[in-house]
């Protein structure tokens, strides 16, 4: 098991390097002076040359990545072009906002798809299920942002239930987190549907029933039990929807998280801040990806067992 | 007589039709705009700001005094524009990389599959997000970007796909008569695989009408007075209490559009290729 996780560990490491390393090449790749997309047209030629020399811009690409990698390893990401403020200061910060945000989608999310995705499955064919078949057809292809602004209409303007934007207080998180929910719930019901419908086929569910094993017992403590790994883990293999999804309602409701100071960042093109951000949102997807296998090997011996290499 | 049947086949799948006819609606409104729009999208007159729908302005006006329901109509073409623009760029380059991959196997396509898996792991909004600083902010900026982001989706399917057709005694053929890799790949491999493609870029058209939207949506995309949806439904947003039609009637434009390409798309799937089902 901790072979397991050394070498998915290292695997997600180098997830992230490649990620990095892509941005910087791409930078180099651009046609024209690297600077022209770097910074806007108000920083002045005095900071610019300040800044080619800073980053090593007049250098090969990979010295200004391993420059710019050794930084990031003593936790200094640089300095934000727009406010001069650190950007290492101004994650710590934003990010919790950001988690609050993802953190709650993802757990509704779980909650509100395994019980209906139990219930499409077990009506297969009737009106739930082909309601949440056309439901999730239709919403698959609708941006967040949409849903985010009908909340807010029907929400906030038509009813005054809920604030327009803000993060101070639970009330504010309740809207923007419905709407990512609203949006990615509906993959995940169908995935649970599915899933559950394959496992009912299995024999070992034959056989619980053939061993006069009540309804309710079969449902939750075999199919329910073996759909669930499958489930976990593409809740958390879906984080980066997730995520996007929180980058726009962040911008939507005026949250101060990482998402909206990307969104700034990509406006203003200050590039230090959007490079820093897709840093911490890859580490973001490897840590949900390994937490996904986690959670598979805690529920599936079978998992645990081909981990370990069949000791377990 | 082949067409006729696959035609008859269109209509009797409900959903297929249905999406299809909002489709050609869409396409009839986007030509006609400048007869349909009963006020030009970029003039206004600023003592008419706000003004609630009536039987002069059907869908209200806007900040500038605008007539929102001419900005609408103005804006079917672009978001057409971009859906099909964006589908073609992302299918040239998903499909001809996952064709090279299959193809030639080995540090080929290990190379691609690992930059296409690590773009696929990645949310897609902020990878186009990144591509468009790089680019510079414009709405043709934003349909490479989403293309840059979303080309894996064509790739992982076409590799597999290319790898089992590789060495079927029809591309052995071409292989025996001295064909280049190339023509190899594009007049022996590629038609077999192109019907579940066309499947697959109607299936992720309202996705990629969507991310194009978000990112006009955010400021990125179409620039003002571009008469974008994405970029009106924001610009209303600030005043959603004082003028929620500013924003309700693009939005509904939107909705339909998304709703039309998902409708046609998902009933394409089951009548061409059932097997790309699934999640």
């Amino acid at each position: 098991m901790l072979n397991y996780l050394i070498r998915r560990s290292f695997q997600g490491i180098l997830l992230v390097i490649a990620v990095s390393v892509l941005v910087s090449l791409l930078l180099n790749i651009m046609p024209g002076d690297p600077m022209e997309h770097l910074v806007s047209e108000k920083v002045s030629d005095e900071k610019k040359e300040e800044l080619r020399a800073e980053w090593g811009l007049d250098k090969p690409w990979y010295v200004q990545y391993f420059r710019w990698a050794a930084r990031v390893l003593h936790g200094d990401l640089g300095t934000s072009l727009d406010t001069n403020l650190s950007i290492s200061d101004s994650l710590k910060s934003r990010i919790p906002v950001s988690l609050k945000l993802c953190g709650s989608a993802l757990i509704l999310q779980l909650l509100i798809s395994i019980p209906l995705g139990l219930i499409a499955a077990y009506n297969q064919g009737g009106a739930f299920d082909r309601f949440i078949m056309g439901y999730s057809m239709i919403t698959a292809g609708i941006p967040t942002f949409w849903i985010g602004m009908v909340l807010i209409l029907i929400f906030s303007v038509w009813l005054g239930l809920f604030p327009v934007s803000g993060y101070t207080s639970v009330k504010h998180f309740v809207l923007p987190v419905l709407a990512m929910v609203l949006g990615g719930v509906s993959s995940n019901i169908r995935l649970t549907r599915s899933e559950v419908l394959g496992v009912i086929r299995e024999k070992y569910v034959t056989t619980a029933y053939a061993k006069g094993l009540d309804e309710r017992h079969v449902r939750y403590g075999h199919v329910l039990r073996n759909a669930l790994v499958l489930i976990v883990v593409s809740t958390f293999m879906s984080l980066p929807w997730i995520i996007a999804g929180s980058v726009v309602m962040e911008k939507v409701f005026a949250m101060p998280g990482m998402g909206a100071w990307m969104v700034d960042a990509v406006i203003v093109t200050d590039f230090p801040v959007v490079r820093a951000c897709l840093l911490v949102i890859s580490v973001l997807v490897v840590i949900s990806n390994m937490l996904g296998d986690i959670c598979a090997a805690i529920l599936d011996p079978r998992i645990r067992a081909s981990i370990s290499g069949g000791a377990q | 007589m082949k067409k006729k049947s696959f035609f008859r086949r269109l209509v009797k799948n409900k959903s297929c039709f249905i999406g299809f006819i909002m489709i050609v609606l869409l396409i009839v409104v986007a030509l006609l705009d400048s007869v349909i729009a009963t006020y030009d999208y970029n003039k206004g007159n600023v003592t008419d700001r706000y003004k609630a729908p009536s039987a002069e302005h059907l869908f209200g006006t806007d900040e500038m005094g605008r007539d929102v329901f001419s900005r609408t109509v103005y804006g079917t073409k672009l978001a057409l524009r971009s859906a099909l623009l964006g589908a073609a760029i992302e299918m040239a380059i998903g499909v001809s990389l996952g064709l090279i991959a299959g193809f030639f196997g080995k540090w080929i396509d290990t190379t691609i599959t690992f930059v296409a898996d690590m773009i696929w792991s990645l949310p897609t909004i902020v990878i186009a997000m990144a591509f468009v600083m790089l680019l510079g902010k414009s709405l043709d900026n934003v349909i490479i970007a989403c293309a840059l982001a979303g080309w894996p989706r064509y790739t992982r399917i076409v590799r597999a796909k290319t790898m089992g057709l590789k060495d079927q005694p029809f591309v052995e053929t071409g292989i025996a008569f001295g064909e280049s890799k190339a023509a190899l790949m594009f007049k022996y491999i590629f038609p077999n695989i192109l019907p579940s493609m066309l499947v697959m870029a109607s299936i992720s058209m309202p996705g990629f009408i969507g991310s194009t939207t978000t990112l006009s949506f955010l400021g990125m995309g179409a620039q003002p007075p571009s008469p974008d949806w994405g970029l009106a439904i924001s610009r209303g947003a600030s005043v959603i209490y004082r003028a929620p039609w500013v924003t309700i009637f693009p939005c509904l434009a939107l909705i339909y559009t998304i709703i039309a390409f998902s409708l046609f798309g998902e009933g394409l799937r089951d009548l061409i290729d059932p097997r790309l089902q699934g999640n």
